[in-house]
């Protein structure tokens, strides 16, 4: 933590760069009509903030970008255990290079408060306050659009975790499938299901989650002019093998990752826009991962143990 | 294992920190683009960055984005980035906006 905080805090002497100046009503206060309103309220009030506390100098907006970034790995290390998994947990979430363009670009700010709420959610799932986690999903979804998939993560932990019966999960899902329903709709003008499209935006995601391990070629502007129907066809058939795998082994780490990811993703590979994935996109997906690889032990049962 | 997970978490941390000079600015930003992709045009899109550079190529690819700009869903979030852009042009009395290509978009 005092490393992230250490190597994050040359960015409170960065400017404003690309995207956080293209809205002039969230940095300066100026009304325009692109302002999304309510939609991301939360997000809006942390930019509120933000002018509090510098106005439109640029130190104040990056403070709350990388204090978000800090809460969150405090928040993550109570949802984990063991001394070297955590240090290698927490370093992937909090020093992971991937993780650069959320904490450092202010216009990154959605997905951070979209991690700090999920994780809020995910500790009131380990505590059984349900109330809790309703509230902290709701403001998932006021922190990014996107936010809509806290409920279903959420789910998936408690799952994993071993934290509700059955009955629970069906009533979970008698009780929230309506509500992520209703919010899905709302993007029904932007919803495509296009094939060609998804299958781009997944091959992407394989190559971004390559840079996990091999964290190169990080960049503002990606070139996909490589993907071709071959390379596509070969992460699919990467991602179909981690799929099987996590199938059969229903209950390990690599199968919560693997759903983690998926369910991450979603609104991403049936929203289509313009730029498609980029690395802020991986900080849910990367708290995944971190979870999965310090998570306390859960025991590992198969699909057919399950059934 | 020990050693592999303070070691990976080193060089992430290394990584990182060669990483975050990239968001320094827009100048170290948009280096960094033209190096790692350099066949693709999105940082000549920040037009406050790149009229500070060459105005009449950003004005020049300003009216091109404008006069062929897509409705489709999958160009809003290219039109919603170009038409902040151009207010924030215009709040900040930018020069970009007495150009004559760009004058009839402010």
């Amino acid at each position: 933590m005092a490393l992230t905080g250490l190597l994050y805090a040359r960015t409170l002497g960065y400017a404003f760069v690309y995207e956080d100046l293209n809205d002039p009503a969230s940095m300066f206060g100026r009304p325009i009509d692109t302002w999304p309103g309510w939609n991301r309220l939360l997000t809006s009030a942390s930019l509120t903030l933000s002018r509090l506390i510098s106005d439109v100098q640029p130190w104040g907006w990056h403070l709350v970008s990388v204090a978000a970034h800090l809460v969150n790995g405090a928040l993550l290390w109570c949802l984990i255990g063991g001394r070297w998994a955590a240090v290698l947990a927490l370093g992937l979430f909090l020093l992971h290079p991937l993780q650069v363009e959320s904490v450092a670009y202010v216009s990154s700010r959605p997905d951070l408060l979209l991690g700090t709420c999920l994780l809020c959610g995910l500790l009131a799932v380990e505590r059984g306050r349900w109330g809790l986690l309703a509230l902290a999903a709701g403001a998932a979804v006021l922190a990014k659009e996107s936010g809509i998939v806290a409920i279903p993560l959420c789910v998936l932990w408690a799952w994993w975790r071993d934290r509700v019966t059955t009955v629970r999960l069906a009533w979970a899902g008698v009780i929230f499938g309506p509500i992520v329903t209703v919010i899905a709709l709302r993007f029904v003008d932007v919803l495509a299901l296009d094939p060609a499209y998804t299958s781009t935006e997944v091959t992407k995601a394989v190559s971004l989650g390559a840079r996990v391990l091999v964290p190169v070629g990080l960049t503002i502007d990606h070139d996909w002019g490589w993907i071709t129907p071959a390379v596509a066809a070969f992460c699919w058939l990467m991602v179909a093998v981690w799929g099987c795998y996590a199938l059969i082994e229903l209950r390990s780490r690599f199968a919560l990752v693997f759903a983690w990811c998926a369910i991450a993703l979603a609104p991403r590979l049936v929203t289509p826009l313009l730029e498609g994935l980029h690395e802020h996109h991986l900080y849910v997906p990367l708290l995944g991962l971190a979870l999965g690889v310090g998570a306390s032990h859960t025991p590992e049962r198969t699909l057919w143990e399950s059934v | 294992m020990k050693v592999l997970g303070l070691g990976l978490v080193l060089v992430w941390a290394l990584l990182t920190s060669i990483q975050i000079e990239t968001w320094a600015s827009n100048r170290t930003l948009w280096t960094h683009a033209a190096r790692t992709s350099p066949r693709l045009a999105r940082p000549a899109i920040n037009l406050a960055a790149s009229f500070a550079e060459d105005p009449q190529a950003a004005a020049l690819w300003l009216h091109i984005a404008i006069t062929r700009l897509p409705t489709s869903p999958r160009q809003a979030e290219s039109a919603v980035a170009i038409r902040g852009q151009l207010r924030l042009l215009t709040a900040f009395g930018s020069p970009a906006c007495l150009h004559p290509d760009v004058r009839p978009y402010c």
